[in-house]
């Protein structure tokens, strides 16, 4: 997960971009995101887009990453009634969809529990 | 300086599945009711502002469509897009023209047939109403998972269930069964509600507006000509728009739209209405209810309730006639249907229609200020606009 760091005045925009999203300024660095956060807000959703029928329903969380930018991410490995907020989360790879007419599968980051011993 | 404008005239289609009709027959619908009463013909107008999102329509040029409909001809016509919000677009910039000098007479026209694709077909175009990339393509979410996690977020922070929100449902669709021009309406209970399935958990089937079909219009004028045309014009006296960021995850608060909170600044310092305290001079208002959990942040934002404190207005029955300040007494976005080009339109035809005390029996709220505001949002707070309205 690549952002850039801002010099001068320490913002984290993700994803990268050489402007600082807060400051405008272009004394920007990239960094890798350790993918670590805890979860802020998350909804179970019901409906479903073709290609991901069979991930329904669908755990997605807000999360706040421990370097400061929120994003939207999927959960995985996870029930609906184990997930809260101020969860502690960290990204994997994992499949998100497939395109059965092309063969194409499709892998992003998604996000799982932090639990003790994980 | 601006020149003062007001509603001279208005109209409305049955909103709903409306198959039996064109884009171009369903803007003739409202757009000549409009015009008849104004006491105008279309070749007085001297502007025409289409709203239209137009995703799933088949019309590629829907003002030109409307322009032929009504007799508006070789003036300037134009098409306006601000998601949900498109409507107040059309009136703001209607507004803007006429202000500006530019033409005495303009018509607003919102318009949307959103049943010319199927609900699945709808469900995805709406759900990239915010940043494609990153809250879309890889995630699935649909556009209610948008407005569920601000659910989420302000049953965690404040003192609400799932059963406070349904309130929101039971009202609207309470008055909309007294609006002959609302998609549903049929009354619903509480536990009809919260029986109804999830569509994004903590947000239900019947916490959501429907897909709809359905057209609006007024007709604005400038303060000489509108005086000529009528005894009663309605006319604009607060204008405030914001915008958001198109990332959700970029914004600072979820259980408040900050483009609401802005826009909503901007129209009552325009309209000389007390920000503390803005129920006291309003008489009623439309509030964007894409979602009901969007009724209860507008409470807020909009300050007719302090922070947490929008839930206790609706158990309080304070959003009802004859409350503080009564809300959506036309059925709302969820019982009244929300075909989003033409909402806002909508929603100005509704105030005008309160002002002038010619509501349906059954929803007609009190009239003492001469005071009305609208609120109409675009996407997930992505546009704001707060329109205020006086006789």
């Amino acid at each position: 997960m690549k952002a850039s760091t801002c010099k001068a005045c320490g913002n984290v925009t993700f994803p990268y971009q050489p402007i600082c999203s807060r400051c405008r300024g272009r004394n920007v660095e990239p960094v890798e995101l350790r993918g670590n956060g805890r979860i802020v807000s998350y909804t179970v959703n019901y409906q479903y887009r073709e290609g991901f029928e069979r991930q329904a329903p669908q755990i997605v969380a807000l999360i706040e990453l421990e370097e400061g930018p929120k994003i939207l991410g999927l959960l995985t490995d996870a029930e609906p009634e184990e997930v809260y907020e101020g969860q502690r989360v960290t990204a994997v790879l994992r499949r998100v969809s497939t395109d059965s007419y092309h063969g194409i599968i499709y892998y992003a980051l998604k996000f799982r529990p932090v639990r003790d011993g994980s | 300086m601006e020149r003062k404008v007001g509603i001279v005239g208005y109209g409305i289609t049955k909103f709903g599945r409306r198959t039996d009709a064109s884009l171009s027959e369903l803007s003739w619908e409202a757009g000549a009711e409009a015009m008849r009463s104004a006491g105008i013909e279309g070749k007085e107008v001297k502007g025409l502002v289409v709203s239209n999102v137009g995703m799933w329509s088949s019309e590629e040029l829907p003002a030109v469509v409307v322009g032929e409909a009504l007799g508006v001809r070789n003036v300037p016509t134009l098409r306006v897009e601000a998601a949900c919000a498109s409507g107040s677009s059309a009136i703001h910039t209607a507004y803007d023209m006429i202000a500006s000098g530019r033409a005495d007479i303009v018509l607003a026209l919102g318009v949307e047939k959103m049943h010319e694709v199927d609900t699945e077909t709808a469900v995805e175009l709406i759900g990239r109403a915010g940043n494609y990339m990153w809250e879309y393509e890889f995630f699935g979410l649909t556009f209610p998972g948008y407005y569920a996690l601000h659910q989420t977020a302000y049953m965690k922070k404040y003192d609400s269930k799932e059963e406070d929100f349904a309130l929101v449902s039971v009202k609207n669709h309470g008055y909309a069964q007294y609006n002959p021009y609302a998609q549903f309406r049929n009354p619903v209970t509480l536990e009809e509600v919260m029986k109804s399935k999830y569509v994004a958990w903590p947000v239900k089937l019947l916490d959501s507006s429907p897909i709809t079909d359905g057209a609006a219009a007024v007709v604005l004028a400038s303060s000489r000509v509108a005086k000529e045309l009528t005894d009663t014009p309605v006319w604009i006296t607060g204008l405030g728009v914001a915008n958001g960021t198109s990332n959700l995850s970029r914004r600072r608060s979820f259980t408040s739209l900050e483009a609401s909170v802005e826009a909503a600044r901007t129209a009552y310092a325009s309209a000389n209405v007390d920000q503390s305290a803005p129920w006291k001079h309003i008489d009623v208002a439309t509030v964007h209810d894409c979602f009901t959990v969007a009724e209860v942040m507008a409470y807020e934002d909009l300050n007719f309730a302090a922070r947490g404190e929008g839930v206790k207005l609706l158990r309080e029955g304070q959003t009802q006639v004859g409350g503080r300040i009564p809300v959506n007494l036309d059925g709302g976005l969820k019982a009244k249907g929300h075909p989003i080009g033409a909402t806002g339109v909508a929603m100005a035809v509704e105030v005008s229609k309160q002002l002038l005390r010619k509501a349906e029996k059954g929803r007609q709220a009190d009239i003492r200020n001469g005071r009305a505001l609208t609120h109409n949002v675009g996407g997930t707070g992505h546009y704001a606009y707060v329109t205020i309205y006086e006789v």
